[in-house]
């Protein structure tokens, strides 16, 4: 038994986190490139006091998010598929439901070594799929993109319209899901939104994700709500 | 309005943004290599792990497909190549467009409307590859110590990290949500058609027992609420 982790250590785990890390960081540098492109090319740099603000609101909840998430599905996603999943995203919606599939149609225990190479190969398999289907996509929306642009003022205001839309279908979510977790950040946002309605976001999404979390926080602690299956 | 979406769409901007789909398909071949080779010295047959393979690679199709609906939706604002990048790697539909709405809103547009220029696309691109790199820096160095690190968060409590999460989420996008219901006009009847959708397809979804809508309900009621909205200012006039 010793033999198989031992060999599972040196020839699985630590490969793993050298090729994890390594194209991680490669990541990061590369995902500033479509910024740095407009800006040696085209000279546009985002201006500062907007682009700190808007990402000081982003950060507020990815702080919480970034840390949490990766320690709440690892258990089902193993060590490969962490640093997969969270490289390519879709996590809770595809890897997650992808990689228990995988490891219950063939019966591996959670855990084990088997497992984590069940979980490993399942969300390499995804993966592909997703970004097969994302090119040959592109592919056949290239064409179709001016004809949506041009097609007249109703669609613009539809266009237009993109995040109130999202933002209704996620106001049903959180109503069917977990309706108690919402009252107090809708509620108050509510009253905020109808004495200001054009504050900025960075003045309003920090504060908004701290209170939000402390009445969850004391809703958890008089077990008001269970949360399982909450995300 | 000036010309950002022809920077937006350009051969450079199509360069920049594939070279992280490279580092991506350089990971796979890795790591699925590594498992290969470690199953079987650990006595794993060859079938089970090819089986393994093909599940992840068949049942992600059709939910790819969903993915590939909500980048028909940041492309007509934001060009192809970026949404592209960004769906194809690290991110969901609704980070996108809630990071997005967040830097048009510091220059007090409403959602990303016709009104992005050159310096508005500029911090959309910035911010939305800003705000999604602290998740990365997490899992690049604190995956190896993970357990530890769950027990120095919330105290290894892991029903409260998930309330916790949730909890943050929605206070970031409770403020969005009340906004559209104040102003009326078209961003309320979009927000109404993407609430009754989604209601909908829920009810489909459980009653009707339609699972594989699963996938596809997000990007679909954002879509009929958008429709609504067109539709709302065609025959009714309302906003514009």
């Amino acid at each position: 038994m010793t033999d198989k982790k031992t060999i599972f250590q040196e020839h699985f785990l630590t490969p793993v986190e050298k090729t994890g890390k390594y194209t991680l960081l490669a990541a990061i540098v590369c995902m500033f490139l479509p910024g740095l492109f407009l800006f040696v090319f085209h000279g546009l740099l985002p201006p500062f006091g907007p682009l700190w603000r808007s990402v000081a609101a982003v950060w507020s909840f990815m702080i919480v998010m970034g840390i949490l998430e990766p320690i709440v599905y690892y258990p089902i996603l193993g060590f490969g598929g962490t640093y997969m999943s969270f490289l390519v995203g879709n996590i809770m919606n595809l890897r997650v439901p992808v990689s228990a599939t995988v490891q219950q149609v063939l019966g591996t225990r959670e855990g084990t070594p088997e497992a984590e190479i069940v979980s490993t190969l399942g969300i390499a398999g995804s993966l592909v799929a997703s970004q097969l289907v994302m090119i040959l996509g592109i592919l056949l929306l290239l064409p179709l993109i001016n004809r949506i642009q041009g097609s007249g003022m109703a669609a613009e205001v539809g266009l237009n319209q993109v995040l109130p839309a999202l933002f209704g279908a996620l106001g049903a979510v959180f109503l069917s899901k977990v309706p108690k977790l919402g009252i107090v950040p809708l509620g108050l946002a509510f009253i905020i939104a109808f004495l200001k309605r054009d504050l900025p976001y960075s003045v309003v999404i920090p504060p908004m994700v701290i209170i939000s979390i402390v009445s969850a926080r004391i809703m958890y602690k008089k077990k008001w709500i269970e949360g399982k299956g909450m995300i | 309005m000036d010309n950002y979406l022809e920077i937006a769409n350009s051969p450079g901007m199509w360069l920049a943004c594939s070279a992280i789909i490279v580092v991506v398909l350089v990971q796979v071949v890795r790591l699925t290599r590594i498992s290969f080779k470690a199953g079987r010295e650990i006595g794993m047959s060859k079938q089970d792990m090819v089986k393994a393979f093909r599940i992840g690679f068949t049942t992600s199709l059709v939910p790819a497909i969903a993915i590939l609906l909500g980048l028909a939706l940041l492309i007509p604002r934001l060009g192809l190549p970026f949404p592209w990048m960004r769906l194809s790697v690290i991110g969901s539909v609704s980070y996108e467009l809630i990071a997005a709405g967040i830097a048009a809103g510091e220059f007090g547009l409403e959602g990303l409307t016709t009104d992005i220029n050159q310096v508005i696309f500029t911090t959309i691109v910035w911010t939305m590859s800003l705000g999604a790199v602290l998740g990365l820096i997490v899992v690049a160095f604190f995956t190896p110590s993970i357990h530890k690190l769950k027990n120095k968060v919330a105290g290894g409590d892991e029903v409260w990290m998930q309330v916790m999460t949730a909890a943050a989420f929605f206070g970031a996008v409770a403020y969005m949500v009340a906004q559209p219901v104040i102003k009326g006009g078209a961003p309320l009847v979009a927000l109404l058609g993407g609430f009754f959708s989604m209601v909908l397809i829920g009810v489909m979804i459980t009653v009707g027992r339609q699972g594989w809508l699963k996938e596809w309900a997000l990007a679909l009621a954002i879509v009929l609420g958008m429709v609504a909205a067109g539709v709302g200012f065609h025959y009714f006039g309302i906003g514009g």
